[in-house]
């Protein structure tokens, strides 16, 4: 039986606040034993989310961080190759058979996130962190690995996964992932937060805050999130402001304390030009 | 399975999934399974609308579409929380005689149709009396259904959504009301499914519509939008193509032939082993486009796409042309810098032109064409692809074709994209075949699958 509302409070319980919607999805996609695909905007809580689901559901967390270039080597498997070198170097008597099974045996296996992930006994959170980076070849590797859960090591024979890893991807929308991955997992589309919500989190991360300074932050960030901005700030850089204005002893907020500390809410020099020439952020 | 749900069979479910594919959801099978599953597992009703959301979207975009489906379908109601189902059986036609309610047909463009309802006295009670919200609806449905929803016609489900847009837009301005246009849509659909009462009054809301065929020109406002978010995500798939995981060196194979002259260097071996320089080609793109009257929309949509032409192409200049021509290169560069949708930086570059009198002039191919070899055909060679957008509509003024012979010999090849519907070339003022003579090809461009299609092949 799905219980969405039991996996909302035990992230809660971790910290991290998400709309009932949300919930449900992902309880459905432990339900259903799929991936969960999270595909918004940077900063609104992606890679959070697996961190903490890794916590509530007591796993381990294996994390596989893409970039542009990454290739299955770096993510599966790699032999250590220099050790290999010396070891045959070092012992050039041997024959063979005996050498061969020494050399590519575990001692000279470099395990990677997805080898790691497959090969753990206990309950794993797979993270593949920014699956947008990487190019369409990967992909599709992992989607093949993302069906069967098996990987074949030509020297050493066929892993197979003793459990099924959750795995949790993410992207930041920079490109189209493919049809066929989308299709493969579920997906969670995670943007901005509401008014509500966002208060919500400000509290809940940061217990000490004034109420009504919270109240006055989102008022501000939501105000600004309205406005023509390259990149509207997100969630983690309005907790970042919210911290610093705390810092800062700062009791209330104004346009002018926004003026003042705008570049801690806004990474992007046309963006802040905008919000310089505003005389008044929020609009009745 | 909420208690609500157990007695219903699958096919309630499985319409909703035909209405879904209907209306343009791609639903597959695992889809279905999964939903089906999920539905299994959940206990309250409330969740089933997520849950099925869940599960049977695979992309942000597809939400507001799934929304839609479900609500009308389901007609479900949060606060009373039950599930009310549209009845199967077919119900009287409900079309009363409404006399005072005849103006025209929605056969003729949209244009017109504004004219009809504009004339005092027709349809919209006696003059100056704004209509209640209640009588504004009542009467748009009679006219839906007297005009534009004729059963078993074969463009009826465009229509009617056309004229359930067109009527949303009336009521809004013409009864007395608050409401917004998507509420207003919205009440009006319902009361046609009511009226109607059958599956296929549901399929005719849902239909998806022929967007990919709509020509530019015909475009409402509604639609030009849509039209600039589709080309915006034409952008993206032109931009996100599978990078390269390997860059290309700038020297290619093996030269033995410059090999053994160096091998001379070291008495006859071979000791360094010279490589082939690989050419490198720096195709040039320019495109040529005009923006008088109608000619413009299609213009707009294409100029949003010159961003997405970097990638194919080392250099690529823009001119807009009327009468002369005039470099915008910089201009949209400058504007895409500091807008962030293309449609905007686009809007602003035209705007500029129009600002200085651009306007109010009528297009002259040949003075542009003569301009152009003059002043840029010294920039062409043979890696140049120059696209012309133009109806070739000269106001009967000297083609001076000439002059795209001269360019034409220079260039790679040129790409002459008309918006006008092939039946109209040469008609009137449009001398398309005297400049064909001197392209290499010329293609009718005036919806976006055509423009889908001559954009892929040109930034491959």
């Amino acid at each position: 039986m799905l219980k969405p509302d039991e996996l909302s409070q035990k992230l809660r319980d971790q910290g991290y606040v998400m709309s009932a919607e949300h919930a449900l999805t992902v309880a459905i996609a432990l339900h259903l034993e799929k991936p969960l695909l999270i595909e918004g905007p940077a900063g609104v809580g992606k890679t959070e989310l697996a961190k903490v689901l890794s916590q509530a559901l007591k796993g381990q967390l294996i994390r596989l961080q893409c970039y542009e270039g990454l290739g299955e080597e770096k993510a599966l498997y790699e032999w250590n190759y220099a050790k290999q070198l010396l070891h045959i170097q070092a012992d050039k008597k041997q024959e063979w058979n005996k050498l061969g099974t020494e050399i590519f045996s575990e001692e000279y296996l470099l395990e990677r996130p997805l080898l790691k992930a497959i090969r753990t006994k206990k309950r794993v959170v797979l993270l593949i962190d920014e699956l947008d980076r990487v190019d369409e070849e990967f992909e599709a590797f992992l989607l093949e690995l993302l069906s069967d859960f098996q990987i074949t090591i030509p020297e050493m024979g066929t892993v197979v996964a003793k459990q099924k890893p959750v795995v949790v991807l993410t992207s930041n929308e920079t490109r189209e992932l493919s049809e066929a991955l989308r299709r493969r997992c579920i997906y969670l589309y995670m943007t901005f937060p509401t008014r509500d919500r966002e208060r919500e989190i400000i509290l809940k991360r940061i217990p000490s805050i004034d109420k009504t300074l919270a109240e006055q932050i989102v008022m501000y960030v939501q105000a600004l999130r309205k406005r023509e901005l390259k990149k509207p700030p997100s969630i983690s850089e309005t907790l970042d402001w919210a911290r610093s204005l705390q810092a800062l002893d700062i009791e209330r907020v104004t346009d002018a304390v926004v003026h003042q500390t705008a570049s801690l809410l806004l990474k992007n020099k046309a963006d802040l030009e905008l919000v310089q020439q505003l005389d008044k952020i929020v609009r009745d | 399975m909420p208690a609500e749900l157990q007695n219903k069979s699958v096919d309630i479910f499985l319409e909703f999934i035909r209405l879904l594919r209907l209306a343009g959801l791609r639903v597959g099978l695992t889809e279905t399974q999964d939903a089906l599953k999920t539905l299994g597992a959940i206990d309250d009703l409330q969740l089933a609308q997520a849950a099925l959301s869940a599960t049977l979207i695979k992309r942000k975009a597809d939400q507001a579409l799934f929304d839609r489906v479900f609500g009308l379908y389901f007609g479900f109601t949060p606060e009373v929380g039950e599930l009310r189902l549209l009845s199967h059986k077919e119900k009287e036609q409900d079309r009363s005689e409404n006399t005072e309610a005849q103006s025209g047909s929605f056969g003729h463009s949209q244009g017109e149709e504004r004219n009809r309802y504009d004339a005092p006295g027709k349809g919209r009670g006696s003059r100056g009396v704004e209509l209640s919200y209640e009588q504004a609806l009542d009467r748009a449905l009679q006219l839906i259904l007297r005009h534009a929803y004729v059963e078993g016609e074969p463009d009826n489900a465009r229509r009617t959504q056309e004229a359930i847009a067109l009527m949303s837009r009336m009521i809004q301005k013409r009864s007395e009301t608050n409401r917004d246009l998507e509420e207003i849509r919205s009440d009006l659909e319902k009361a046609f499914l009511k009226a109607i009462g059958n599956t296929h009054a549901l399929e005719t809301l849902l239909k998806e519509g022929d967007f990919q065929n709509l020509d530019f020109a015909r475009l409402d406002e509604t639609e030009a939008e849509l039209m600039e978010r589709e080309i915006e995500r034409l952008i993206e798939e032109l931009a996100a193509r599978p990078k390269r995981r390997y860059h290309r060196e700038k020297r290619g194979r093996a030269d033995l032939r410059r090999t053994i002259r160096k091998s001379i260097q070291y008495g006859g071996t071979p000791i360094k082993l010279a490589r082939k320089k690989r050419k490198i080609i720096e195709p040039q793109l320019f495109i040529l486009a005009d923006i008088s009257g109608s000619v413009e929309a299609f213009a707009r949509f294409f100029l949003m796409l010159t961003r997405a032409f970097h990638a194919t192409a080392s250099i690529v200049r823009s001119f807009a042309f009327v009468d002369e021509v005039r470099e915008i290169t910089e201009r949209i560069e400058v504007e895409m810098a500091c807008n962030p949708r293309a449609s905007q930086a686009v809007e602003k570059v035209l705007a500029w032109l129009r600002l200085e009198g651009w306007g109010l002039r009528r297009s002259s191919y040949g003075g542009t064409f003569q301009q152009f070899h003059a002043h840029v055909a010294p920039d062409v060679n043979r890696h140049t692809t120059i696209v012309i957008l133009g109806d070739a509509r000269n106001n009967n003024s000297p083609s001076r074709a000439q002059y795209l012979q001269r360019v034409q010999e220079q260039a790679e090849r040129i790409i002459w994209l008309n918006p006008e519907r092939k039946a109209l070339w040469n008609s009137g003022d449009s001398i398309i075949n005297d400049y064909a003579l001197y392209c290499d090809r010329v293609l009718e461009c005036r919806s976006l699958q055509q423009l889908k299609e001559i954009v892929r092949e040109l930034a491959a």
